[in-house]
């Protein structure tokens, strides 16, 4: 599509144009300029957050929270990119409620033995990607979902959402080599849930 | 093939695809891997592993998802703080005007006893005594004192210089202690309601 938010090869939310203004604004209390961001980045935040916690309507009372908290701290907002800034929040939020979910057992997240997680239609969000892209996402999404929490979580923060060790350590209360360790034994669990499928990773 | 005894532990093969950890300077791993094509493999399906980690997709929420706090709950935030900036002057006012208004009061009435003119006012005293804990003391200390004492500390707390005439005109005065007691106590009223403002909201 012509008017697709996203990049053909990584469809990842660009940055609005008048991305700095806007964010100037919301940092000065106005309520629109934030709306407008926010509505522009739900679906990043919604990615992050589903990835994380496997579930539909978890993933977006995570993404809910998030926004509201993240109305809450703008005055706070200290440079970097919006959307980075915006995928910590979301992090934090849905790490909270994975953590409540794990205390509370009546709530388990439903385990990947379970039947097929549940996948979001990829199809959807850009009609024009490939088959065998959308095909390696597909395999891509029910691998991450088939690792443990710990190493899904850090494989998820750090090779999907790019962010660095230290900031994993952060926000998962983990030490720099216990991180370090998940995000390679998570790797390396993908690889061997995925070694049927190693033709769609060939670029 | 000839490597298949002495393949590199996984985890170190790990950490020498992620080229980020002291791994890329194993020289050791480096020579077996110039000869073992298994585990180039291994390296190289971790590195597209990567790589396709970092093209997933954002995902459009699973339902609608609100871009603001609503303005319900926006205003309820604000008047919390404000009751919580109030509190603090607001109980010290009350306090104050209480204990003014106690003392001076106390005064007048026996003052007014002294010249033998005390009828309405002692139930309304002891009322204040045990209503103004604070006031009891000075109140005590002033029962002999004469209106002119009580005059001096009240211009002294300040404001109420307009109130403090030493002279006798005591149909004025009678009125005004319990004026300045009542306006007090219901400050102090307030006070107790302003932190009831927020706590209910905060659970």
């Amino acid at each position: 599509m012509a008017d697709s938010p996203s990049k053909p090869t990584r469809a990842r939310t660009a940055p609005l144009p008048d991305e700095a203004s806007l964010v100037g604004r919301a940092v000065g209390g106005d309520r629109s300029a934030f709306a407008r961001l926010a509505e522009h980045y739900q679906s990043a935040c919604y990615g992050l957050a589903w990835r994380l916690l496997g579930d539909a309507d978890r993933a977006a009372d995570a993404t809910q929270d998030a926004l509201f908290h993240a109305y809450g701290a703008i005055a706070g907002y200290r440079g970097g990119t919006f959307r980075s800034w915006l995928l910590r929040i979301t992090a934090n939020a849905s790490y909270d409620i994975l953590r409540r979910a794990q205390r509370r057992p009546t709530t388990e997240l439903p385990s990947p033995d379970e039947g097929a997680p549940e996948l979001p239609d990829l199809a959807a969000v850009n009609p024009l990607r490939e088959a065998a892209r959308s095909e390696m996402y597909r395999h891509l999404e029910r691998a991450l979902q088939e690792l443990p929490d710990d190493q899904r979580i850090a494989v998820v923060l750090c090779d999907v959402y790019g962010m660095d060790y230290g900031q994993v350590a952060r926000l998962t209360d983990a030490a720099l080599g216990t991180v370090k360790s998940r995000i390679h034994r998570g790797r390396l669990r993908l690889r061997e849930l995925l070694a049927d499928h190693r033709e769609l990773f060939s670029d | 093939m000839q490597h298949h005894d002495r393949h590199p532990d996984d985890e170190r093969l790990a950490a020498f695809a992620d080229g980020t950890t002291v791994a890329t300077a194993d020289h050791d791993l480096e020579a077996h891997l110039a000869a073992c094509p298994r585990c180039v493999a291994m390296v190289d399906d971790l590195r597209r592993l990567q790589a396709s980690l970092a093209e997933l997709p954002d995902l459009m929420p699973s339902r609608p998802l609100r871009f603001l706090p609503p303005v319900a709950a926006q205003r309820d935030g604000q008047a919390a703080a404000l009751a919580r900036r109030l509190f603090a002057p607001v109980l010290v006012a009350g306090i104050a005007l209480s204990v003014v208004g106690g003392a001076g009061g106390l005064a007048s009435i026996a003052s007014m006893g002294a010249s033998g003119a005390a009828a309405p006012a002692p139930q309304l005293a002891s009322g204040e005594e045990r209503g103004e804990p604070a006031a009891a003391p000075s109140a005590a200390a002033s029962r002999d004192a004469v209106v002119s004492d009580n005059g001096a500390s009240a211009s002294a707390d300040g404001g109420v210089d307009a109130f403090s005439a030493p002279s006798p005109s005591q149909g004025s005065t009678l009125l005004l202690w319990p004026v300045l007691l009542g306006a007090g106590l219901l400050l102090v009223g307030a006070a107790l309601l302003l932190r009831f403002v927020r706590s209910p909201r905060a659970g």
